[in-house]
C-alpha cells in the first residue's frame, strides 16, 4: 500500500504544484489590493478554485483507471480493491488540502501579523476559507465517481455533481456555525467515497453491494432536483411573456396603498389602489420610473427585529448569524457619526474584546480603542468595556443606535465617543434599536419587549407607548413623516403563527392616530401560480414534513403558502404517477418484488427525481423472443421470466471439437469425431 | 478434479443486448500452456476478465486456482500473473521504477528473472515508459507479470503490436519463464504461430460461444480437406454436417470439414466426382479455414444451397 501511496504522489504531485500556484497568485492579488477585509473577500476565490481543484485531482487521478486493462494492471495485485482505492483517496486527497492549504496559510501568516489589517486578527476569520478548501474534497470524489462511471453523458453521469454543488450552496448560503459546515462535508465526502469506491470496486457499473448503491442514489438524487428546477426555470421563460406582482408601501401622508406592477411585452405599468383595491384618482397611470415619482413613498430606514426570534435560514441568510459572516467577531462601523463626516479612522467593534477599535486606514495602525468611559489611546489600557453583546449586529453598520441588553449608547465617533442615551429595566430589555429621521436630524428609535421609544440623539424622550404587536410574530418597521408623525409598519415574522401585517401613524406625543390591517395579497392572476404548481409536481412529498410554505417562500420564491391547494394537489398527483411509473418500469426491468415495492415507495416519496435515480442504478433490460414461449424475455436472466424456461444451449453446428475430460457438460459434449 | 487451475460453468456475459460470452464451460489443466483463440471481438478478453474476478458474469460460475473468480483473496491473486492487453504500465516509470514498486508488492520478486526477461527485450533501463517502444513495454509488462513467479500466467494478446524480433522475444521469454516449473500458461493471441510454437492445448471461442477444446494434434487431426474432382461442373452440394469451407474451381471442389465421419464420406461419395482425394492440411489453415467457415457454419440451410465460400469470405 505504502508504494501505492507514494506512487500516487509522485504521479500527481505536479497537480497540487498546479492548484497551490493558481490560488497562490489569487492570495498575493488579494494581499496587494488588500482591503480591510481581506479574509472576508478572500472566500469569494477559494469558493470556486477549491471545487475546481478537487474536480481536477479527481478527474486526473481516475482517467488510467478508465480503461479497463489499464485498471486491471492497477487492481490485480494482492491487496483489495478497497484497499487500492483507499490508498489512491489518501494520496489525492493529501495533494489537494496540500496544494490548498499552503495558500491559505501564507494568508493567515499574513493577515495575522500586525499591522497588515485594519482589523484585529481573530482565527474564526479564517474558517470560510478552511470549509472551502475541506468541501473541494466532496468535489474530488464526485469527479471520481463520474470518470469512472460508466453512464451516458447526456443521462444520468453528470447528476452526482448536483450533490457538491447543493453542499458548496449549504455551507455558503444557508449554514450558521463552522461545525454544521465541517458535519455536511464530512457527510458528503462520505456518500461520495463510497459511491466512488463502489463504482472503483467493479470498473466502472453499477455497483451490486448495498451501501455503494444508496450512495451513488444519494449523489445522483439533488442533480436530479437540480434538472428539474433547471427545467421548471427554462419553461418558465417561454411560458409567460410577462409579470404580474403586489405588493404594499405608504405613501409620503402615511396612507397604506397597494401596488400592482405589471410587465406585459417588456413594457412596464403599475396601478395604485387603496387597501382594499379601491382606484386611487391621484394616481392614476403613475410611472414609478419616473426619477420625479422617486420620492412618492416614504422610505423605512429604521428596522426593529428581535434577534432571538428569527428563524433559520433567515438567521444566515440576512441576519449574518453565520460563521461566513464579519459580525460575529468584528462589526466595521460605517455609520457612527453625522452623514458626510470624515472619520480619520476606521472603527471596528472587536466582539470579544468588547471595545470598538480604530485603525488608521492608511497604515492600518490601530490608534486606540473607544468603551463606555470614552477613548484610550494605542498602548493604555481602556477603562471600561461594553457589559454583554450588543444585538442585532447586522444592523450596526447602518445605525448610530448601538443597542445591548440593557444600554443603548448614541454613537459619537466622531468625538471618539459614545454617549448612552437609554437604560432598560431588568423586566423589559431592548430587542432592536435603530435611527429614524433625516440625515441632519436623527432620532434614536428603541424596541424593548413591551414598550416603543422614541429618543432624540441627547438622550431626550420624545415619547414612549406600548409596542403594538407581540415582537416574538412581528418585526417593525420606522420612518418620520415630514409632519413628525411616526409611521409604523408591523410585519409578521417569517415562521410565526401571525400572517396579517399593520401599519401605524403615531402623532409626535405617541398616540396611535390610524391603523391599517393590510390584507393578505393573494394575487389569482399572478403567473407564480403556475411556477407554484410546476414546482408542486416535482416537490418530493417526503420533504413537505420538513419544509414550511415560509421557507419556500422566501428561500426559492415558491408561493405554496399563497395557493395551497395548487401545490399540494400537484404534489400529491406526481407522487402517486412516479409510484406508479416506477412500478411499470421496476416491472419492465424485472425487479424482484421487494425491489419493485421499494423503488414504487421511494418514487413515491421522492418524486420524479426519484425516477431519475432508479434508472441510473438499474440498467434497462435487452430482451429477445424465448425460443419457447415466443414471448420477450430479459436477455439479462437465466430463465424465461414468462415460461420459465432456461435459456437454450448455444446450438451445435458440427464443427465442435471436444476431447473427453469430466469438465465437459453434458450438454455441450460432442465428442471428437475420429 | 483438483488439477484444473481453472474451470468455468455456464460462464456468460452480455453487454447492454449484446451478447459477449455464451454458455461457456472451459477447464484449463494444471501445468499446461493454454492458448486462447478466436477473431476480434469473440469475446477472449471478456472471458479472461471474468476468470480474474475482473469483471462479474451475467450468469455462471468461473474458480481459479480453487476460488469463486468473483473472491479472490489477495494471497490467491499474488499466484496469478497477469499481463493485460495493451501492456499498460505507469508511463513516467523507468525500469527501476517499476521494480521498485512492483516488487513491494510481492514478497517472492525475482530479480534476476526480472532482468533476464528484459534482456531479451533489450529495454533501455533509463527510458521512461511512455517513450518505450511497443517492444520494449512489452518487455517491461511482462519482466514484471513474470518476476513474481506466479503459478498462474494469464496473458490477454501478449503479441498484440508487437514486430516478428519483438514477438520472437515475447515467446522465448515465456518459454523461459516455464522452463523451471510446472507453471499454467493461459494466453490469448489471434497468430497461430505463436499458438503452435508455444500451446499445447487450445480453446477456440467463436462470437461468443466455445467451439472447441483439445489439443493441437487433435484439432489438427479434426480438421480434414477433400478434393473432389468431376468431369463438369461441380454439383449444388447438399447439407454436410462439418463443412467449414468450400473452394471451387473449373472441375474441383476443395472442402474442409469438421469431425468427418462415415456418413461424411458417403455423402462426399453420393456426389459423383471421379476421385476423391484427402489432402493434408497445416494447423494454420486448419484454423483459418475453422474460424473463417463461421458465417457459412451459421447458416447451414443457405449453404446448402448454392453459397459457395472461398476463404471464409463471400
Amino acid at each position: 500500500m505504502i508504494a501505492m501511496f507514494q506512487r500516487e504522489l509522485r504521479e500527481n504531485v505536479k497537480w497540487a504544484v498546479v492548484i497551490c500556484g493558481v490560488l497562490l497568485f489569487f492570495v498575493v492579488h488579494e494581499i496587494r489590493e488588500a482591503g480591510t477585509n481581506f479574509l472576508f473577500d478572500f472566500p469569494k476565490h477559494t469558493v470556486f478554485i477549491a471545487p475546481l481543484a478537487g474536480l481536477l485531482m479527481g478527474v486526473v487521478q481516475t482517467l488510467f483507471e478508465t480503461r479497463p486493462d489499464n485498471w486491471g494492471f492497477v487492481v490485480h495485485r494482492p491487496i483489495s480493491r478497497r484497499k487500492v482505492f483507499i490508498t489512491k483517496a489518501a494520496a489525492g486527497l493529501l495533494l489537494l488540502y496540500a496544494g490548498l492549504l499552503i495558500p491559505c496559510a501564507f494568508a493567515w501568516t499574513w493577515a495575522a501579523r500586525r499591522g497588515n489589517l485594519a482589523m484585529p486578527f481573530q482565527a474564526r476569520m479564517m474558517l470560510p476559507m478552511f470549509a472551502d478548501v475541506l468541501n473541494a474534497g466532496s468535489y474530488y470524489f464526485i469527479a471520481m465517481l463520474l470518470v469512472l462511471r460508466r453512464a451516458k453523458w447526456f443521462g444520468t453521469r453528470l447528476l452526482p455533481l448536483g450533490l457538491p454543488l447543493a453542499s458548496s450552496m449549504m455551507i455558503t448560503f444557508f449554514i450558521g456555525e463552522f461545525w454544521q459546515a465541517l458535519s455536511l462535508i464530512v457527510i458528503v465526502q462520505a456518500i461520495g467515497a463510497i459511491a466512488a469506491c463502489g463504482i472503483f470496486e467493479v470498473n466502472g457499473e453499477n455497483p451490486p453491494s448495498f451501501a455503494p448503491r444508496l450512495a451513488l442514489g444519494t449523489a445522483i438524487y439533488p442533480g436530479g432536483i437540480g434538472v428539474l428546477m433547471a427545467l421548471i426555470g427554462i419553461s418558465q421563460s417561454f411560458a409567460s411573456a410577462g409579470g404580474r406582482w403586489q405588493y404594499y408601501q405608504v405613501d409620503r401622508n402615511g396612507n397604506p396603498v397597494r401596488v400592482t406592477q405589471t410587465i406585459q411585452n417588456g413594457e412596464r405599468g403599475w396601478s395604485i389602489t387603496d387597501p382594499a383595491g379601491n382606484p386611487l384618482p391621484q394616481y392614476a397611470g403613475v410611472d414609478l420610473d419616473d426619477p420625479a415619482n422617486s420620492n412618492l413613498f416614504t422610505r423605512f430606514s429604521a428596522h426593529l427585529i428581535d434577534q432571538n426570534d428569527i428563524p433559520w435560514p433567515l438567521t444566515v441568510e440576512y441576519a449574518e448569524m453565520n460563521y461566513r459572516s464579519p459580525t460575529p467577531g468584528v462589526v466595521p462601523m460605517r455609520s457612527g457619526a453625522p452623514r458626510g463626516t470624515r472619520l480619520p479612522f476606521a472603527a471596528i467593534y472587536d466582539v470579544p474584546q468588547h471595545l470598538i477599535d480604530l485603525y488608521d486606514p492608511n497604515s492600518h495602525a490601530q490608534i486606540g480603542t473607544i468603551g463606555p468611559a470614552g477613548f484610550a489611546s494605542q498602548g493604555s489600557a481602556p477603562a471600561q468595556r461594553f457589559e454583554g453583546n450588543p444585538i442585532n449586529l447586522f444592523l450596526l453598520g447602518s445605525t448610530r443606535a448601538f443597542a445591548f441588553d440593557s444600554q443603548v449608547y448614541w454613537l459619537r465617533l466622531d468625538q471618539r465617543r459614545v454617549q448612552p442615551i437609554f437604560t432598560a429595566t431588568p423586566d423589559d430589555p431592548v430587542i432592536s434599536a435603530s435611527t429614524v429621521g433625516t440625515a441632519a436630524n436623527s432620532d434614536a428609535i428603541i424596541a424593548t419587549y413591551h414598550k416603543l421609544y422614541l429618543l432624540q440623539p441627547d438622550g431626550t424622550k420624545m415619547f414612549s407607548a406600548a409596542l403594538p404587536f407581540d415582537p416574538t410574530q412581528y418585526h417593525f418597521d420606522a420612518s418620520l413623516l415630514s409632519n413628525g408623525h411616526l409611521v409604523l409598519q408591523a410585519l409578521s415574522t417569517p415562521g410565526s403563527a401571525s400572517k396579517d401585517n399593520h401599519v401605524l401613524e403615531y402623532t409626535s406625543d405617541g398616540t396611535v392616530i390610524r391603523r391599517t390591517q393590510l390584507p393578505r395579497l393573494i394575487d389569482a392572476r399572478s403567473p407564480k401560480k403556475y411556477e407554484t404548481a410546476m414546482f408542486g409536481a416535482m416537490f418530493p412529498l417526503a420533504a413537505r414534513p420538513i419544509s414550511p410554505s415560509w421557507i419556500l417562500d422566501e428561500v426559492i420564491d415558491i408561493r405554496s403558502d399563497e395557493f395551497p391547494h395548487l401545490f399540494e394537489g400537484f404534489m400529491w398527483a406526481s407522487a402517486l404517477l412516479c409510484a406508479l411509473l416506477c412500478l411499470l418500469m421496476s416491472l419492465r426491468c424485472g425487479l424482484g418484488k421487494t425491489a419493485t415495492i421499494a423503488w414504487s415507495v421511494a418514487s413515491f416519496l421522492l418524486g420524479p427525481a426519484g425516477i431519475t435515480v432508479m434508472l441510473a442504478l438499474n440498467d434497462w433490460p435487452a430482451r429477445e423472443a424465448c425460443p419457447a414461449c415466443g414471448r420477450n424475455r430479459i436477455v439479462w436472466r437465466r430463465q424465461c421470466s414468462h415460461c420459465g424456461s432456461p435459456e437454450a444451449p448455444s446450438a451445435m453446428d458440427g464443427r465442435e471439437i471436444f476431447e473427453p475430460t469430466d469438465a465437459l457438460p453434458p450438454d455441450n459434449g460432442l465428442l471428437a469425431a475420429t | 478434479m483438483n488439477d484444473y487451475v481453472i474451470r468455468t460453468e455456464h460462464l456468460t456475459r452480455y453487454f447492454g443486448a449484446k451478447r459477449v460470452v455464451y454458455d461457456l464451460n472451459l477447464s484449463v489443466q494444471h501445468g499446461s500452456i493454454f492458448g486462447f483463440l478466436g477473431r476480434n471481438g469473440s469475446g477472449k478478453t471478456t472471458t479472461l476478465r471474468i476468470i480474474l474476478g475482473l469483471l462479474a458474469p451475467t450468469w455462471g460460475s468461473s474458480r481459479l486456482l480453487g476460488y469463486d473468480s468473483q473472491e479472490l483473496p489477495p494471497e490467491v491473486r499474488a499466484r496469478v500473473g497477469y499481463l493485460a492487453e495493451g501492456h499498460p504500465v505507469h508511463g513516467w516509470m523507468r525500469v527501476k521504477d517499476a521494480q521498485a514498486y512492483q516488487s513491494r508488492f510481492y514478497p517472492k520478486w525475482n530479480r534476476e528473472l526480472f532482468h533476464t526477461v528484459l534482456e531479451f527485450f533489450r529495454v533501455d533501463p533509463k527510458t521512461r515508459a511512455r517513450h518505450m517502444s511497443r517492444g520494449e513495454r512489452a518487455g517491461l509488462c511482462l519482466a514484471m507479470t513474470l518476476a513474481p513467479e506466479p503459478d498462474l500466467l494469464i496473458l490477454d494478446d501478449p503479441a498484440i503490436g508487437l514486430d516478428p524480433v519483438a514477438r520472437r522475444s515475447l515467446l522465448e521469454s515465456m518459454v523461459y519463464a516455464t522452463r523451471q516449473s510446472d507453471r499454467t500458461i493461459i494466453f490469448s493471441s489471434h497468430l497461430l504461430a505463436d499458438i503452435e510454437r508455444m500451446a499445447d492445448h487450445i480453446a477456440v471461442l467463436d462470437y461468443s460461444v466455445l467451439r472447441a477444446q483439445c489439443s493441437l494434434e487433435t484439432f489438427r487431426s479434426c480438421v480434414q480437406q477433400f478434393v473432389l474432382r468431376f468431369e463438369d461442373a461441380p454439383p449444388k452440394l447438399p447439407p454436410i454436417r462439418g463443412l467449414i469451407q468450400c473452394i471451387p474451381q473449373a472441375k474441383t471442389l476443395r472442402l474442409t470439414i469438421v469431425n468427418v465421419t462415415r456418413d461424411t464420406r458417403a455423402t462426399l461419395q453420393r456426389l459423383g466426382a471421379q476421385a476423391v482425394d484427402e489432402t493434408p492440411i497445416t494447423l494454420e489453415d486448419a484454423f483459418v479455414s475453422y474460424m473463417g467457415g463461421t458465417l457459412q457454419a451459421a447458416r447451414p440451410a443457405e449453404f446448402a444451397g448454392q453459397t459457395q465460400v472461398v476463404g471464409g469470405v463471400q
